[in-house]
């Protein structure tokens, strides 16, 4: 009987316990489904909020990055549409600019030339690429304090066919329009100037008009033969037929030609100081490079019987000269006769090139030159 | 309910089971809880984002490929606004279609907008009505425009007068004539055209008194490089005198076809058996010609003029003007007077109170005379001190003075006579690219006297280079000349220094006429008193004559998309350019002197190229 009792008491409790555990084991289920629930959303809230502050901050980083690669592209045409009017300021009144460099960056950034705005550019200013781009900015509901007046260009040789409009936009500020982020600074970011190229190729050559006084032209065509080749005279002569151009370490850059300067040795200070330009302007670039080792000049053959044919006799005695050489950036200079060059002044009977320097440049042999 | 626990393995078999079901439970919460913290979201911020990246990246290769550049360039070149618009809008949409689908995976719809306007739309995947995510990527780009292409040309134009410039000069014969009743009179003019001259228009202009009481058989000869033109003489104006039956006669005849390059000789012949045949103001040869070169005279000027060859019967008489320009200084002036057949009058000082031989400059008291001439003098005569700024006048009489003293038989001013003028001007020279324009205004109308011409300068005229009077003249006194222009009095520009001393050609200050103004010119003919003649008339054909240095030139105009429309542009502006000088363009060669210069951008937009991408 008492052991029987027993075996009743035990089951009970055993009962009993199972219940329980049973009861804490669910208890527990529902708690911890219900923690990893609430963490869970925690989790997804906080990285919704991380994932919109990414795609904000993404989205004006690239809006930056896209300000900057447009600002290249705005730059090269607004000085390119610059350099036609300072050509043809040069090439229609006979003045020569002063500074090519300063005309061109005021031209480029404030389309204006000695202080006067010049209707041609209009619509083809920075000042109109500042605007648009704050509009759409704004759309993008960031908010930028953008402005003419904060960008400078730096107009510059870069080579002899092309030049630098270096441009950069000092204490820019742009925020997104939710505060999630920020940037203040100089654009662009990472170096000192936005470089967009601005080819000279095409145009027409100030220096060949102003020299002819205003009764010649010619267009910049570059000849891809090389000058060391020329020592085989057919390239000479084509030269002179198509009017070719060369690179030239002595001859006056487009810069210098629109100011009616003759590169060196004649107005060898305003070379240098391109040069030294030129110079600065690559080591911003990281390139460290010495001026004997930079060419920003341009070179090419005159055509004395065009000259004969176009200018006035009037005017013929202050632009021709005796058995000149007819390197333009010498024949237009002071007196410097050159010698005649065997199977091409049988051709041009008015061709002849300045010894040693030319001779040497174009790769003639004393034995190819005579009087 | 009782259970019942039939041993105590089945109690076991009960602690077991429930431990299993309990570890059941565990595990599955534990699975669960870690397969919930595990699995990847699918969080809608987490596909946004995912979205986002993929139309950023996509955009960002397309610019830097330059994908971006070609679809702008086509889509505004064909001013687009649907993808089937034209070859360019849909090649436009093909390169975009073909970059986007490299670019972007399978399942997701996207389109890319240009300005809002969509180039290529793809929603095979699904609709974007439909979708329930978009990510937007924009890429701003200058330089595009609809309707345009991304580059163009500018061109200018400039007119020079290259291998042909075209000038009109005028050869004017000296006023000369014979002594009194000279059965002949004959005056032989050579003259030079440069040898790459080509003859556009001549006109030889004759103004002549001749003929008697018979029948007009005075009139021997006109010929013209050996051609006879004396019937071809268009007679525009005639004028009879009672007394001695002599006519004043103006006419014109064409002489382009005869005129040639180098050497030319007009050779005429007239007699007034009754009275003083001669020519009279007015008779000049007008020449439009093209040549290399030009005839102005600018710097340090040495002027040399041989005389026209001279025969008159009883005596002979010229009439030589020569001109200094205003401003000129170091001014020479030399006479070299030949004669032949000069006869010696015994006492014709006492008899005619002249000498045989006289020389006027500028005044009706001769600065040289020589009453004992030999039959072929020579003289040299320094005129530097007579000589004023503007028209001078030598008179020359050999065995004449007018009406009053006659000699006999032929005399002759030989052609190795010569005037040379030596200056320096100060004048303008060519400016840059400018050329030498020259303009002829005729007074017109009909004969009278005073006859004056109204005429208009245009502001690029201005400044003027140099302006003369040409007058054609019948019967002639005396006469001035002057200009003014309103605001300012009517200015002399010449007066007659003696009888008859009316040469055909007067210089002009060009500064009595002013550009951008209506401007004056008159001709009186007058009498020693100072009256009026009445019976002399001045011929319409009178004329203005007037150079001046201009740059026909135009800048650089718009951007053009096509070359030939610059160039077309530059000329059409060339054009009116040229009107508003009063040039005829068709007169200048200008032929490659239209530069253009291709490549050309435009700073237009920028412009918003849009990526959307959806899920």
């Amino acid at each position: 009987m008492s052991r029987k009792f027993v075996k009743s008491v035990d089951c009970s409790a055993i009962r009993s316990n199972r219940g329980l555990l049973l009861t804490v084991a669910a208890a527990l289920f529902v708690v911890v489904i219900f923690a990893i629930l609430v963490v869970r959303l925690e989790q997804t809230r906080e990285h919704g909020e991380s994932v919109v502050y990414r795609v904000r901050c993404d989205e004006l980083n690239s809006f930056l990055d896209d300000m900057t690669k447009d600002l290249r592209r705005a730059t090269s045409i607004s000085a390119s549409r610059a350099l036609i009017f300072a050509i043809d300021t040069v090439v229609s009144n006979g003045t020569p600019l002063n500074s090519a460099e300063t005309t061109l960056n005021e031209l480029t950034l404030n389309a204006s030339f000695r202080g006067n705005e010049v209707p041609e550019l209009q619509n083809q200013t920075l000042k109109n690429w500042t605007a648009k781009i704050i509009t759409l900015a704004q759309q993008r509901n960031f908010i930028l304090n953008l402005d003419a007046g904060l960008m400078e260009v730096d107009s510059v040789p870069h080579t002899s066919w092309e030049y630098w409009a270096r441009i950069r936009i000092n204490n820019l500020t742009i925020r997104d329009g939710l505060g999630y982020c920020s940037f203040n600074g100089t654009l662009p970011r990472g170096k000192k100037w936005i470089n967009a190229n601005v080819s000279v190729e095409g145009l027409e050559d100030p220096l060949y008009v102003l020299g002819s006084k205003g009764y010649a032209t010619r267009i910049i065509v570059r000849d891809n033969t090389s000058v060391g080749n020329h020592g085989n005279v057919s390239y000479i002569n084509t030269d002179v037929a198509l009017k070719l151009y060369h690179a030239s370490q002595d001859g006056p850059s487009y810069f210098e030609r629109l100011e009616n300067k003759l590169g060196s040795p004649v107005d060898a200070a305003r070379h240098n100081y391109y040069l030294n330009r030129t110079q600065s302007a690559l080591a911003d670039e990281g390139i460290t490079i010495n001026t004997s080792n930079i060419t920003i000049g341009l070179e090419t053959f005159v055509d004395v019987n065009e000259l004969q044919t176009k200018i006035p006799q009037e005017v013929q005695p202050d632009v021709i000269k005796s058995n000149q050489t007819v390197v333009d950036h010498l024949f237009f200079g002071p007196a410097l006769q050159g010698k005649k060059v065997v199977n091409v002044t049988n051709n041009y009977p008015w061709f002849r090139i300045d010894t040693p320097a030319h001779k040497d440049f174009y790769n003639l042999t004393a034995q190819q030159l005579y009087d | 309910m009782e259970v019942k626990i039939p041993n105590l393995n089945k109690r076991g078999f009960v602690f077991t089971l429930d431990a299993v079901i309990g570890l059941v439970i565990v595990i599955g919460a534990f699975v669960f809880a870690t397969a919930l913290l595990t699995s990847r979201s699918e969080s809608p911020f987490l596909n946004y984002e995912q979205l986002h990246y993929t139309a950023e990246d996509s955009l960002e290769v397309m610019s830097k490929i330059g994908t971006l550049d070609d679809i702008g360039a086509y889509w505004a070149a064909g001013n687009c606004s649907t993808p089937t618009d034209n070859p360019d809008c849909v090649n436009a949409s093909n390169i975009a279609k073909n970059s986007l689908q490299k670019l972007l995976p399978p399942n997701v719809g996207y389109r890319l907008t240009f300005e809002n306007e969509s180039i290529y739309e793809n929603d095979d995947y699904l609709e974007q009505t439909n979708s329930s995510q978009l990510a937007i990527s924009n890429r701003v780009a200058s330089g595009f425009s609809k309707g345009r292409k991304k580059t163009g040309f500018v061109a200018r134009a400039f007119a020079t007068k290259i291998s042909n410039r075209t000038t009109t000069r005028v050869y004017p014969f000296h006023v000369s004539g014979g002594g009194w009743t000279a059965k002949e009179f004959e005056i032989k003019k050579n003259f030079t055209l440069p040898n790459d001259t080509v003859v556009q228009s001549a006109t030889l202009y004759v103004s002549i008194r001749y003929g008697s009481q018979q029948a007009s058989p005075e009139f021997k000869e006109l010929k013209v490089n050996g051609n006879q033109k004396k019937d071809d003489i268009q007679w525009l104006y005639t004028q009879k005198e009672d007394v001695y039956k002599s006519t004043a006669a103006f006419g014109k005849v064409d002489v382009k076809t005869i005129l040639q390059a180098g050497i030319n000789d007009v050779r005429l012949r007239i007699g007034a058996p009754h009275a003083v045949s001669h020519l009279h103001p007015g008779m000049f040869l007008v020449v439009t010609f093209s040549s290399n070169e030009s005839l102005i005279e600018i710097g340090n000027v040495k002027h040399k003029e041989f005389f026209d060859y001279i025969k008159g019967d009883n005596g002979v008489w010229a009439i030589i003007p020569y001109f200094v320009p205003k401003n000129a200084s170091s001014i020479t002036a030399k006479l070299h007077l030949e004669g032949e057949s000069i006869y010696n009058h015994p006492n014709e000082v006492q008899i005619y109170n002249h000498s045989d031989v006289e020389v006027y400059v500028n005044s009706d008291n001769p600065v040289f005379s020589d009453a004992v001439p030999n039959a072929t003098p020579i003289y040299d005569l320094n005129l530097t001190n007579y000589t004023i700024m503007g028209t001078n006048v030598i008179a020359i009489y050999m065995n004449s003075y007018g009406d009053d003293a006659w000699g006999q038989g032929t005399t002759i001013i030989s052609p190795n006579s010569f005037i040379e003028i030596n200056y320096t001007t100060s004048q303008q020279k060519f400016g840059f690219g400018e050329i030498d324009i020259t303009k002829i205004v005729e007074f017109g109308g009909t004969p009278e006297n005073p006859k004056q011409l109204t005429f208009n300068l245009q502001p690029e005229e201005e400044p003027l280079f140099e302006t003369f009077v040409n007058i054609a003249q019948a019967f002639t006194t005396m006469d001035n000349a002057s200009a003014w222009y309103p605001g300012k009095p009517e200015s002399l520009a010449f007066k007659s220094p003696s009888l008859k001393a009316v040469p055909t050609r007067v210089y002009v200050d060009p500064d009595k006429y002013k550009g951008n103004s209506t401007n004056y010119a008159k001709i009186t003919d007058f009498n020693k008193s100072g009256d009026t003649v009445i019976i002399d008339k001045i011929i319409g054909r009178s004329n203005v004559e007037y150079t001046f240095l201009a740059r026909v030139a135009v800048p650089y105009g718009e951007v053009f998309d096509l070359q030939s429309d610059a160039l077309d542009d530059a000329l059409e502006r060339l054009g009116d350019r040229a009107e508003a000088l009063g040039i005829d363009l068709g007169a200048l060669e200008i032929a490659n002197e239209t530069v253009s210069a291709g490549g050309i951008p435009t700073l237009w937009g920028p412009s918003r190229f849009t990526l959307e991408v959806w899920q």
